[in-house]
């Protein structure tokens, strides 16, 4: 029998004390960010989220720094009650990463506050504005055979569409459309689907029309189609709760709902996660490998526990395919854990698709730890696959950031657990995500060179380095705006952007911005730099909104590049002088001296922490780089 | 179920729906007699409860309710 996502189980139970520890949030010494997170990460129950939801809201009125949650602020236009839904979704939000403040509007007043420019919408200072209006709201609510079922359709979308560009215009914020999931009702049962005017195919080709609505807007989708679907729109749609309180689905699909617009928020917000790490022994394969041997483990095909096994494997290799990084934590010899990987037949994972293997006899809190240092990625970052619930709950004590899914005794759920719970979402979908787990491997493969040369200098002489530079541009809008919302080491200001925002700044004749990329002998890395400068009231000063870089290309020099191109850039356009701020995060002390070594000298400290630094452009001087710098812009090498 | 369980239920219930700590309830009290007891936390306290006794509430059915007594009474009648 399946298990009910509404009840989200792969989160564990919460801790006999939780409504208590929400409730000393506030007045600990404690910082309250990671504890919200922690508490969020739970499988929480009605009172239990209206509880940590109004945590959240008073930590977030004390303007307490709520690190490492993002902050964001969410106008929600319904047609229907959505106040219930609100106690939902700072604590599902905080699940994610997110410190979510929702601003609800009147029932039923989507139109209103998308067209009028005084509206809570349009002036609330909003991230971003969900649209949560389903099939009643499009009048697609009854079966039409009379009038023309497509005009129907066009004429509801075209509501949507007004409304989407109307708050984009005026408030400049992006949306988030939903998907519209089907009733179970049928006036012609088996037929249903063939005839044009019936509320099923007419929700067809609305989805299709919201979704091009989607692309051509830039909005954000949240499928509440695929989620009704998964839970089964039976106990998706309550009839009796539509008509009682006006709910638009359950109240027990409140929890899951909200889970849903959480992870979309945390990935807008750059926080999904990017690394899979898998235990072995029953969790990829039946058995130990250290007391059966390879002949012994679990893992044919026609075998029912072997084929269950098998299909985790393949979920993680199309995880892989789509740019999720992969690692192994295990308690095992190294060489035995690895035998399975180059001997066995039916092992569908190989050696070369583990980017950072640890099996050894430490505990798996240390190997993690190892792992992330390895891959340069934060531990909120992995994913850790592990069938023994001692090793799990071990794990959530030391390293509460790392997400560790429950599983059921039984393998063939463990990709249902590990799917539905979330953690790979994507707002966006490059070549360079496909090319992503390649890069891992390409690195393995520097460092070995590396160990070769011994000498720093010679290496990356050795690399035959090629960095291109060329302004914003719709090809490298969509990496540019997910390296902006991405990165959280190498990045000076973490400013973020919305693509909207990105857009904008490609024409803006104040911003002179840089996209980034490097290749070299052993492969292009793609997009690995930002950098947004905007001109000041003194039209020969530049002051650099935002610098960030790959954590992948460190220690190449490649910041000095950038500088270099960026020193000549400032000398074509007039500019004699720049201005960088270091603003201090949890995550960037990395470059807290970025500017320091890179020559420019410190203005002051800032009142907030951080500080203001500045560079003559006259007063640089070029310095012999490893790396060739190529203007794209005039494709000339300068 | 015991009267008085579901009383402490109802009680402890809304105690974080109120955000109240000091709220004290007997089986005479009416939402009017309550501060911030209105339709909207009417609501919430209903679908908190109905997981947590594990029914449903239909239509109407609550609207009859006059007192925390007669939601007990209510309850208990599901519970059956």
């Amino acid at each position: 029998m399946a298990p009910a996502r509404t009840s989200l189980p792969w989160l564990p139970a919460p801790p006999a004390d939780f409504l208590a520890q929400c409730k000393s949030l506030i007045t600990n010494a404690e910082p309250p960010g990671p504890v919200i997170q922690y508490l969020a990460s739970h499988r929480l129950q009605s009172i239990e989220h209206a509880v940590l939801s109004r945590a959240i809201r008073k930590a977030r009125a004390t303007e307490r720094a709520l690190s490492p949650l993002s902050s964001f602020r969410l106008g929600v236009l319904s047609n229907s009650t959505f106040d219930l839904i609100a106690d939902y979704l700072p604590a599902a939000a905080a699940r994610h990463g997110v410190a979510l403040d929702v601003v609800s509007t009147p029932y039923d007043q989507a139109i209103q506050q998308a067209l009028d420019p005084n509206s809570t919408i349009n002036t609330g200072e909003l991230d971003g504005c969900l649209i949560a209006v389903d099939h009643r709201w499009l009048k697609i609510d009854r079966t039409y055979l009379d009038a023309n079922p497509i005009e129907r359709v066009e004429s509801a979308i075209d509501q949507l569409r007004l409304i989407v560009k109307s708050i984009s215009t005026k408030s400049g914020i992006p949306t988030i459309l939903q998907l519209i999931p089907t009733p179970p009702y049928s006036l012609f049962g088996n037929y249903e689907g063939q005839v044009a005017g019936t509320i099923r195919a007419m929700l067809g080709v609305a989805n299709e029309q919201i979704l091009s609505l989607a692309r051509e807007t830039g909005s954000y989708i949240l499928d509440v189609r695929a989620l009704a679907e998964g839970i089964g729109t039976d106990q998706w749609f309550d009839p009796s709760q539509w008509v009682s309180y006006k709910f638009p689905f359950s109240s027990e699909c409140f929890p899951i709902y909200a889970d849903y617009l959480g992870r979309l928020l945390g990935t807008i917000r750059g926080k999904a996660r990017k690394c899979l790490v898998l235990d072995l022994d029953n969790t990829i394969w039946g058995g130990a490998i250290g007391d059966e041997g390879v002949t012994g483990i679990v893992l044919a095909q026609g075998n029912p526990k072997g084929e269950a096994f098998r299909s985790v494997q393949s979920a993680a290799l199309e995880l892989r395919g789509r740019g999720i990084i992969l690692a192994v934590c295990s308690k095992n010899h190294d060489e035995v854990a690895r035998t399975p990987f180059r001997e066995h037949p039916e092992m569908i994972l190989k050696e070369d698709h583990i980017a950072a293997f640890q099996a050894n006899w430490n505990d798996k809190a240390y190997n993690l730890k190892v792992i992330a240092q390895q891959l340069n990625i934060g531990l909120d970052s992995l994913v850790l696959l592990d069938d023994n619930p001692a090793e799990r709950e071990f794990v959530r004590r030391s390293l509460p950031m790392v997400a560790v899914p429950e599983l059921p005794n039984d393998p063939s759920w463990f990709v249902w657990y590990l799917n539905n719970a979330g953690y790979f979402e994507a707002v966006t979908y490059s070549n360079e995500d496909q090319k992503r787990a390649g890069f891992y491997a390409a690195d393995a493969q520097r460092n070995a060179e590396l160990v070769k040369t011994a000498d720093l200098a010679d290496y990356l002489d050795v690399l035959e380095m090629e960095m291109s530079a060329a302004s914003f541009d719709l090809q490298g809008r969509q990496r540019i705006t997910q390296l902006i919302n991405k990165t959280n080491q190498f990045n000076l200001t973490t400013r973020r952007y919305t693509e909207t925002e990105v857009a904008i700044m490609e024409s803006e004749e104040t911003t002179f911005t840089l996209q980034i990329r490097l290749k070299d002998k052993f492969g292009d890395l793609g997009m690995v730099g930002i950098l947004i400068c905007k001109r000041q009231d003194d039209p020969t000063i530049w002051e650099i909104d935002t610098w960030l870089m790959s954590c992948r290309v460190l220690g190449r020099k490649v910041e000095e590049a950038m500088l270099t191109h960026l020193v000549r850039s400032a000398r074509k356009n007039g500019i004699t002088k720049l201005i960088g701020f270091y603003i201090p995060t949890c995550k960037n002390s990395m470059v807290e001296s970025h500017y320091g070594n890179l020559g420019f000298n410190k203005i002051e400290a800032l009142a907030e922490a951080g500080t203001c630094w500045s560079l003559v452009v006259d007063d640089f001087a070029d310095k012999p780089l490893p790396i060739r710098i190529i203007d794209s812009q005039s494709s000339s090498i300068v | 179920m015991s009267r008085t369980t579901i009383l402490e239920t109802i009680q402890r219930t809304l105690i974080e729906i109120l955000d109240n700590n000091s709220l004290k309830i007997c089986e005479q009290t009416r939402a009017d007699d309550v501060a911030d007891w209105d339709s909207l936390n009417h609501v919430r306290l209903l679908i908190s409860l109905e997981p947590t006794f594990n029914i449903r509430f239909e239509p109407e059915e609550t609207t009859d309710v006059k007192n925390v007594g007669e939601l007990i009474d209510l309850i208990q009648k599901k519970l059956r």
